[in-house]
């Protein structure tokens, strides 16, 4: 079935600030346990203000297709299918297809980024950088909203029907 | 959303949630600041003093009764406020396009006053809401309120009246 093809879920990353993210997206085990893990290798860059508002957001719907259609491809990833193995796989490694078993047993569950001055690698003076995480059968714990010590940036993480959602403001 | 409060004895104090109704409750959405929005006795559109709250951010410049920040739970273990004019609760965005106007915890005070109706005052809404847990009809002796929704044009309205 086409839904199980996809299982690991959209992940959409709306960049609503004035600073470009640059950031790691990872998922694990949608059902039990930490593995196996996925998470770009090469930093994704979400420049300043890209978002859904503007067709500028960054969408990836599955590790491979991500390539193709996404604005901000990602072209290696890392698996981690256990605590002592992790490699890298293309883009195009079979074993990242939709219908695999990684694709198939992942979903989208945590970030870390730093927001950099627009155009920049100079982080922010504003320190609006996190990780955070949705629930997860990893057991992280949830840590979906983060606000900078001045209160001028925010960023929150949550999923609807099957879509997980990064927003940074 | 639409509340009209015909009631002439009692002023409506309550807050008002949205949420999600796509598989699961969240986005969560709830009036939080004012704690309680008031609606004067005798406010309806039959007078044009009725609260309309068009989305979390016109409501603050269009609406008689303006919600100034909002409580947005993305999950039932957190929360955080939002302002009005925040990007996060925008009109189009990805919160405001996946919610609906579900609810309202509310009291009745006797007009002008600070004295309540214990009685009449309930958690009302969208019925059956496994989210919410609202009923969409309260009966008191001293007043009636109901909750219903009806969709025009494609543009879903949500009425809360008190009578």
């Amino acid at each position: 079935m086409a839904s199980f093809a996809y299982s690991q879920g959209t992940i959409i990353v709306n960049n609503y600030s004035k600073f470009d993210f640059y950031g790691f997206l990872m998922a694990t085990n949608s059902t039990s346990g930490c593995y196996p893990r996925v998470g770009n290798d090469g930093v994704i860059v979400v420049p300043a203000e890209s978002h859904m508002g503007n067709g500028l957001e960054l969408v990836y719907k599955d590790y491979m297709g991500q390539f193709s259609s996404s604005l901000y491809p990602t072209a290696n990833w890392v698996v981690t299918l256990n605590p002592t193995s992790s490699s890298i796989m293309a883009w195009n490694n079979v074993n990242l297809s939709p219908g695999g078993t990684i694709a198939t047993t992942t979903k989208w569950y945590a970030t870390k980024f730093d927001m950099m001055d627009a155009g920049t690698t100079n982080s922010s003076t504003e320190n609006f950088r996190a990780n955070m995480n949705i629930a997860n059968a990893c057991g992280t714990g949830i840590n979906n909203y983060f606000v900078t010590s001045s209160g001028n940036n925010s960023a929150e993480m949550f999923t609807i029907s099957g879509i997980t959602y990064l927003q940074l403001y | 959303m639409i509340v009209n409060n015909y009631s002439t004895t009692y002023d409506f104090q309550g807050n008002i949630s949205a949420h999600n109704f796509a598989g699961g409750c969240y986005p969560y959405v709830t009036s939080s600041t004012p704690a309680a929005i008031t609606v004067p006795a005798n406010s309806h559109t039959g007078n044009g003093q009725e609260l309309a709250y068009k989305n979390f951010r016109d409501q603050f410049t269009g609406s008689l009764y303006p919600t100034t920040n909002w409580t947005v739970q993305l999950s039932p273990t957190t929360s955080q406020v939002r302002a009005w004019n925040h990007v996060s609760i925008a009109p189009g965005g990805v919160i405001a396009s996946n919610v609906k106007w579900a609810s309202s915890q509310f009291q009745m005070y006797f007009a002008g006053t600070s004295t309540p109706e214990p009685s009449f005052s309930g958690l009302i809404g969208e019925s059956p809401d496994p989210c919410t847990g609202a009923t969409g009809y309260i009966s008191t002796p001293y007043g009636d309120a109901e909750w219903f929704n009806i969709t025009t044009g494609n543009v879903d309205y949500s009425y809360l009246q008190i009578y």
